[in-house]
């Protein structure tokens, strides 16, 4: 599903050049649980948004579903990204102005179905994440745990076939946090690809495969044990 | 999709509650001014468009060259010119002559009268015309001699409830009342129409009372003159045969291009400010110009102000933007999304600001001595969406375009900077408002300082606690200037001997003309070398300028001691003597050769008898009015010569000296109506236009300042909740609250000193284009733009202040949290 060659991504400003990530090689497939791990700083995130198409490698080569996106352009990767990646973050990212229902609608509205197949997919993903109940509520009002159930149920919504996940329980306490991963666990089993950068070995634990980063590149690569692809 | 964005349109504009204030109000307050300025303008502009045939309607003019400046250019003419044309134009379809008098009006012979304009006009007025006829038969109108048209207005004036046709209402003509019987009800003339009316008689009745050799002269001009065109005809062309009508009308009188006739379209009369005024009002298009750009100011600023704070809004925004982006938004979804808010905030601004004018159009009306009504027609309501639509587009793309192209990860990662954006264009906005703003404060503070000098300067006379009181003679078949200004003299005489010892009339003479009307007569006379020379003549008794307080810099004044003064003196003003050249004035007589014989026996100091837009003119005054008009040429009239008495009075409980004044009017004069007037306020009423000016201009300057600050104080927040961790560090490295203030403060103040600079050189330029109107000037000193400047800095400064000093107070502890 994922195949990224001699990936290297360089920030720079006007006096300071940064490299984030150099000469990464990952290679992901289809129902993996791939776990990304390594201390802050060393590339994570910005290894996430390239996987995520939200920006494109200064070197090197990606694949996505065969694609070769490197250098696509933001309309394209945009086109791209539609329907098939689906996001979590830590800070979970609602929309405050937006119901529960119409934030998970929201995906669907950008694929340009109709009503009634939102109305049915979005409730659909609600009753997954068991947060039906809820679906008239503003992200404000719900706890931390709820608001990152609604956010998995917008990535996947639109049968998205990777979620790629931002540290999904840096903002939660452990019980909502296991409650996190165990959904995410349970979507894998489904057939979704999970890619999720954690701090957490708790969390790590949940993935099949666990990359370390550090400095930019990958350090190790372990096949968690009992897991296999 | 569409309802997703209004939901989140409307969501987010009740979530940022003092944004959307700010945003909405701003716009609504710069459209509600932008729409009554409108009204205004196109009510100017509209003026006699309102005539089915107003394309083909014009009126005469005449122009007399006789060389050497002696030009007589008139937009009334004589009589004759009607039938004239008539007989000579074949294009010409009707014409109606109108002609405007004061005169005594009452019911019954026992009854009140009334002082009323009437105007004598032909039959052909009401078919020329779109004045409706309410009642009465138009096709046999005016078919009799006393017949006499009234506006409802007046017609319930005169007789209330009862059914005015076929009522018999006096008219004095003449020196006589004459019986008219009511035969029509008319419209009241719409308040866009040049022409004006209340009572109508038939002209040709009018003219049985004028002198028979008036009415086919050539040279002397009353009515003016209206002609219908037909349909076929070009107005080049019937203008071209004008010279030849002239050379057959004139005979042996004609030379080449001495008496030209012409035709002004009727449309034109209103702004054309290059034609002689005649009975029809004119009005000065530059105040629509002046109006008109002050609207369009306030409503840049207005737009202005939406723009910046949707851009800094957009900050907050930002989130949405990313994940939306994230999910699969593409760039038109986003911009069709802001695009869409500004417009629905644009729709919403623009619907509150045309209930704001509505609103404030009665102030609007009483400021503008106007009254307009706002009509909501297609065309205005097309009007105001196309105008909500500009703006949204003006407002609204620049927002869609920065917002839509945030980058996702950045905005969620909180890295946001606007591309390039060092708040450059935010700065540079803000300058701009401030620009504006100190434009207007700086020219609105220099109206404020003329008028104030045009009130207070010193115009050589007494103005304060004098009453002007109007005898009501006038000049007619059996009354010249020698009669009416007798007559004065001995009902000023009579009141003299009617009011006690211990009266609040400390004083009194008469005159025919008193300072503040508009001209006095103006006169030409030929001096030996047959050179036209030019002066104003007044007719005084022998009290008048002591009592006015003129001072006579050499010689004396009048005396009524020295009985020759009744028949041979003249005193001069200053101006009158530089004119000639003269070192000694006293003993010298005018340099016309057929004037009585006279002497000069006095010269008085230049006092502004007119407005103070023109410098003093030479001036002549005697007792006895043949003396002065035996030499001239030509004459001219501003207002028809009345006798006025003017009445010095104490300062103290004036509304009982003023009943003392009417009473002894009536034993004096019965029948004749009390009319009086202050003199300071009819001096005070000449600049009745630059007043306007100044309470529009105040009422403009106040908003435009007002919306600036909105968005200023909009702004500084949103700069400030950017600077919070730089606030938090500056304080945890020990900074004080107040040096964060002045820091935060500092950065805004330079925006404000830059609009300064360039705000002052429009201002005094604009200013001094609006000054060369005035022969006197108040000194546009440099006061007046640090004044305008130290405004602006005072109240941007508690504007930010608010703000910084709030900032400046947050513990650093959770500001830097925050981060």
């Amino acid at each position: 599903m994922i195949q990224a060659k001699n990936l290297k991504k360089v920030y720079s400003t006007e006096e300071v050049e940064t490299t984030a990530l150099n000469n990464v090689n990952i290679e992901i497939k289809e129902g993996e649980f791939v776990a990304i791990m390594g201390p802050s700083g060393c590339g994570k995130s910005t290894l996430l948004n390239i996987m995520g198409l939200l920006d494109n490698p200064s070197d090197g080569e990606y694949h996505f579903l065969g694609h070769d996106v490197s250098n696509k352009t933001e309309r394209e990767r945009a086109q791209l990204r539609k329907g098939n990646i689906g996001f979590i973050f830590q800070s979970f990212n609602l929309i405050d102005e937006l119901t529960v229902f119409e934030n998970v609608e929201l995906p669907l509205l950008y694929l340009g179905m109709s009503a009634d197949e939102r109305k049915e997919k979005a409730e659909a993903a609600l009753e997954r994440m068991s947060m039906m109940h809820r679906r008239n509520h503003f992200p404000q009002q719900l706890s931390g745990g709820q608001q990152q159930r609604v956010a998995i149920a917008r990535a996947v919504v639109a049968n998205a076939k990777l979620i790629l996940a931002d540290e999904p329980t840096g903002n939660l306490d452990s019980d909502h946090g296991n409650e996190v991963m165990k959904v995410l666990a349970e979507l894998n089993e489904q057939g979704t690809t999970i890619v999720m950068v954690t701090h957490s070995p708790h969390d790590a634990d949940y993935a099949m495969r666990v990359i370390h980063l550090f400095d930019g590149h990958v350090v190790t690569e372990n096949m968690q044990e009992g897991f296999h692809v | 999709m569409l309802k997703n964005y209004i939901k989140i349109a409307l969501r987010s504009l009740f979530k940022q509650k003092m944004y959307s204030f700010i945003n909405i109000s701003g716009l609504a307050l710069g459209v509600a001014c932008c729409a009554l300025i409108l009204l205004y303008t196109t009510n100017e502009w509209s003026f006699d468009k309102f005539h089915s045939k107003s394309d083909r309607i014009y009126r005469a003019w005449t122009l007399e060259d006789y060389g050497e400046g002696d030009i007589y250019f008139n937009t009334v003419t004589p009589f004759v010119l009607k039938p004239t044309l008539e007989q000579s134009i074949p294009e010409v379809d009707q014409i109606a002559r109108r002609y405007v008098f004061n005169d005594l009006v009452k019911r019954s012979e026992s009854d009140e009268s009334f002082s009323t304009s009437i105007q004598a006009v032909d039959p052909e007025f009401f078919s020329i015309f779109d004045f409706e006829l309410l009642r009465g038969d138009s096709e046999q109108i005016f078919s009799g001699l006393n017949e006499v048209v009234l506006t409802p207005e007046l017609a319930n004036q005169y007789f209330e409830n009862e059914d005015p046709l076929q009522k018999t209402l006096l008219v004095m003509m003449g020196g006589e009342f004459q019986a008219f019987t009511v035969t029509g009800i008319i419209e009241e003339p719409p308040t866009n129409s040049s022409i004006q009316y209340g009572l109508l008689i038939p002209m040709e009745k009018a003219q049985t009372v004028l002198n028979p050799n008036s009415l086919l002269n050539w040279y002397s001009v009353t009515p003016e003159t209206y002609v219908l065109l037909n349909e076929q005809a070009d107005l080049t062309a019937v203008q071209a045969k004008f010279p030849a009508m002239m050379e057959q009308a004139l005979g042996e009188d004609y030379n080449e291009g001495e008496y030209e006739v012409g035709l002004q379209p009727i449309t034109d009369i209103h702004l054309n400010t290059e034609f002689p005024v005649g009975i029809a009002s004119v009005s000065d298009p530059t105040y629509s110009y002046i109006l008109g750009a002050i609207a369009l100011l306030i409503l840049i600023i207005a737009c202005v102000n939406f723009m910046t704070l949707s851009i800094s809004r957009s900050t907050s925004r930002a989130k949405e933007v990313g994940i939306r982006k994230t999910i699969g938004a593409e760039r038109h979804h986003l911009m069709y999304q802001f695009w869409g808010e500004a417009l629905l905030m644009t729709v919403f601004s623009v619907s509150l600001g045309v209930l704001i004018s509505e609103f404030l159009l009665p102030f609007f009306n009483q400021l503008s001595g106007t009254q307009l009504s706002l009509q909501l027609s297609l065309n205005t309501i097309l009007l105001y969406s196309g105008l909500a639509l500009f703006i949204s587009l003006i407002a609204g793309i620049y927002p869609a375009l920065v917002l839509s192209n945030f980058k996702p990860i950045e905005v969620l990662k909180g890295k946001l900077q606007i591309k390039g954006d060092k708040n450059i264009f935010r700065k540079g906005m803000v300058v701009f408002q401030f620009t504006i703003s100190i434009f207007l404060i700086a020219s609105t503070l220099m109206v404020n300082k003329q008028l104030d000098f045009l009130r207070s300067k010193d115009l050589g006379f007494q103005k304060e606690e004098v009453v002007i009181l109007q005898t009501g003679l006038q000049l007619g078949p059996q009354m010249g200037f020698s009669q009416i200004t007798q007559e004065s003299v001995r009902k000023k005489e009579l009141f003299e001997s009617q009011i006690s010892a211990n009266s609040s009339v400390l004083d009194l003479a008469s005159s025919i003309y008193t300072p503040a009307q508009q001209g006095w007569i103006g006169v030409d006379f030929k001096d030996a070398d047959q050179q036209t020379r030019r002066m104003n003549i007044n007719f005084v008794d022998a009290d008048y300028l002591n009592m006015m307080g003129i001072e006579v810099t050499e010689g004396r004044s009048f005396s009524d001691e020295i009985t020759s003064d009744k028949r041979r003196a003249i005193i001069v003003n200053k101006a009158l003597v530089d004119d000639y050249g003269w070192d000694n004035a006293i003993g010298k007589k005018l340099p016309g050769s057929n004037f009585e014989d006279h002497e000069i026996i006095g010269v008085v100091e230049n006092f502004n008898y007119q407005s103070l837009r023109t410098s003093v003119e030479p001036l002549a005054m005697s007792i006895n009015p043949s003396l002065l008009l035996s030499g001239i040429a030509n004459i001219g009239f501003f207002n028809s010569p009345s006798p006025r008495i003017s009445l010095k009075i104490s300062s103290e409980n004036i509304p009982e000296t003023i009943r003392e004044i009417e009473q002894t009017w009536a034993a004096v004069s019965p029948g004749t109506p009390f009319d009086f007037q202050f003199l300071d306020s009819s001096i005070d009423s000449q600049y009745r236009q630059e007043e306007r000016l100044q309470k529009i201009a105040v009422s403009g300057s106040a908003l435009a300042i007002i919306i600036a600050c909105l968005g200023l104080f909009g702004l500084a927040s949103l700069m400030i909740s950017r600077r919070v961790k730089e606030i938090g560090i500056r304080k945890v490295l020990g900074a004080s609250a107040t040096s964060i203030t002045l820091l935060v403060n500092k950065e805004f103040t330079v925006l404000v000193l830059v609009s300064i600079l360039l705000a002052v050189p429009m201002a005094w330029y604009a200013i001094s284009v609006w000054l060369d109107d005035f022969a006197y000037k108040a000194d546009m000193g440099f006061w007046l733009y640090v004044l305008a400047g130290g405004i602006a800095i005072f109240i941007s400064w508690a504007t930010i202040s608010i703000q910084s000093i709030k900032a400046a107070q947050i513990n650093p502890v959770k500001s830097l949290k925050s981060e």
